[in-house]
């Protein structure tokens, strides 16, 4: 065996599994020939990945096979496939919401609801600063699943468990917290729009909702309409996850589906669109989503007792998913709000999809882009000029309206 | 326009002794209604305002009843909902 070849990470790892588990590897190499080699020494070597830029290839082959591939003279060495996350360290300075922060603005005294699986009043990123809490479906609104105290810390935790490194898009914002979804992360649409009902009481300027059904849906739901009346009426910003039920088209269910709420699709750290992401058009037409934020692997805060999410160190979770993203959406619109306090939900999502980042994927994947907070806060404090000459001010409206997808 | 899809009226015509719940949309405040609703074998489980109605449960016979009611705007089914 040539070992020296192989990671030493990767070494235990063939040691520890039967000798037919595929394994992920990336097989540094010199240039040539080397794939063909591979594959022509066993059929169970699936490449996944060419490099281009060094002589490396991305494979999956059995345990037992690393070795024999040690010993091909055109191999220099061989790494395991790490799964990789993004931590709230990584995606909220990748949506620009540090600078925003530097021109003052972290969200205090902007009150942000989290409609979810409660949170974990005690978990250290949220101290002092939960201003309500509740549950629709038993219990006080303790976090038994772990989803909505992720949610929470992705919107707005401050960090505080891990010296300021994971820090929520919003980290000065307060919270009121309705448990809507079970232990299991289920839950009915009426008991969303109890907890809807509860949230503006409460004051909630932004409500922030990671949950969805049943795709195809056209909006006219109770749910649905309650959200449009609730943004229309109330002028109460609301983020509503597109779903995980990619990648097909019209697979974004209620209450993503809603007119007036902002629907929000999930992108990994490079910005590719993920793959579970829904996608639009809603079942009578409309372009959904209507932006993209980070929802791939990323660790944010973890209750105490999560059900859900991948540990990565105390305190602190991996989730993936458009409820990830969502809360990325939640807190930059709370930064918008407290920046200029009397826009309106549909100012704030004007600005952030004009601000966002054009990743050129279908409209109905994307959206606008992926969004941009700070470059959304500057809409916001100079509104977008409607360069249309009247009637709908930004590219996506326009886009709606070439699309015949208006609300 | 009718008060529930063709496909959930199907389903409750097809099993009227199921217990169902639905979300059922008042034309205003669903109070005056709430007797009525009791009369008809259906438990209130909410009470909304802001979008006026109720959801209950009951058997989905009554359920079908319930649309001759004239203060009756919709009944949808209460979907089930799931984090995502």
């Amino acid at each position: 065996m040539a070992a020296y070849k192989i990671a030493y990470h990767l070494q235990s790892q063939v040691r520890s599994v039967a000798a037919s588990q595929p394994l992920g590897v990336i097989v540094r190499h010199r240039p040539a020939a080397f794939v063909a080699h591979a594959a022509a020494a066993t059929t169970e070597v699936a490449v996944s990945h060419e490099f281009r830029l060094v002589p490396a290839t991305a494979m999956q082959l059995p345990a037992a096979q690393i070795e024999a591939l040690s010993r091909d003279d055109s191999v220099e060495y061989i790494w395991p496939d790490l799964p990789v996350h993004t931590c709230l360290d990584v995606s909220v300075p990748h949506v620009r919401a540090p600078q925003v922060w530097h021109a003052g603005f972290r969200g205090d005294g902007v009150k942000i609801a989290i409609l979810d699986t409660g949170i974990d009043p005690h978990h250290a990123d949220f101290a002092g600063r939960i201003r309500a809490m509740t549950s629709f479906v038993g219990g006080d609104g303790s976090d038994d699943n772990g989803h909505g105290t992720h949610v929470a810390g992705i919107a707005a935790g401050s960090g505080a468990a891990s010296n300021g490194r994971y820090r929520g898009v919003a980290p000065g914002a307060d919270l009121v917290i309705a448990k809507v979804l079970d232990a299991r992360g289920n839950g009915a649409m009426s008991s969303v729009m109890a907890g809807i009902e509860w949230a503006v009481d409460q004051g909630a300027q932004v409500i922030n909702l990671s949950l969805g059904g049943d795709a195809p849906a056209d909006g006219t739901d109770a749910l649905s309409t309650l959200c449009d009346q609730v943004v229309r009426q109330l002028g109460i910003v609301m983020c509503v996850a597109a779903g995980n039920a990619g990648p097909g088209p019209s697979t974004i269910g209620p209450p993503g589906v809603a007119r007036w709420v902002i629907t929000v699709g999930a992108v990994d750290d490079a910005d590719a669109l993920t793959r579970f992401s829904s996608r639009g058009p809603t079942a009578d037409g409309r372009i959904k989503p209507d932006i993209v934020f980070p929802g791939a692997g990323i660790v944010a805060p973890q209750a105490a007792r999560a059900a859900v999410g991948r540990p990565v160190e105390p305190g602190y979770a991996e989730m993936s998913g458009t409820s990830m993203a969502t809360p990325h959406a939640t807190g930059a619109a709370a930064l918008l709000l407290q920046a200029q306090p009397g826009l309106k939900p549909e100012a704030v999502r004007r600005a952030l999809v004009a601000g966002a980042v054009d990743i050129h994927d279908l409209p109905t994947a994307q959206g606008a882009g992926r969004g941009d907070v700070f470059a959304a806060y500057q809409r916001a404090i100079r509104p977008v000029p409607d360069l249309a000459g009247g009637g709908s001010g930004s590219w996506l409206d326009r886009l709606r309206d070439v699309f015949g997808g208006g609300r | 326009m009718d008060k529930m899809d063709a496909a959930l009226r199907q389903r409750l015509s097809a099993a009227p002794d199921a217990i169902v719940g639905l979300i059922v949309r008042t034309d205003g405040d669903p109070t005056p209604h709430l007797n009525r609703l009791g009369e008809m074998g259906l438990r209130v489980e909410r009470q909304f305002r802001l979008l006026p109605g109720v959801s209950v449960t009951g058997r989905a016979g009554s359920a079908l009843s319930l649309a001759q009611e004239a203060w009756v705007l919709k009944i949808e089914e209460d979907r089930a909902v799931s984090a995502v």
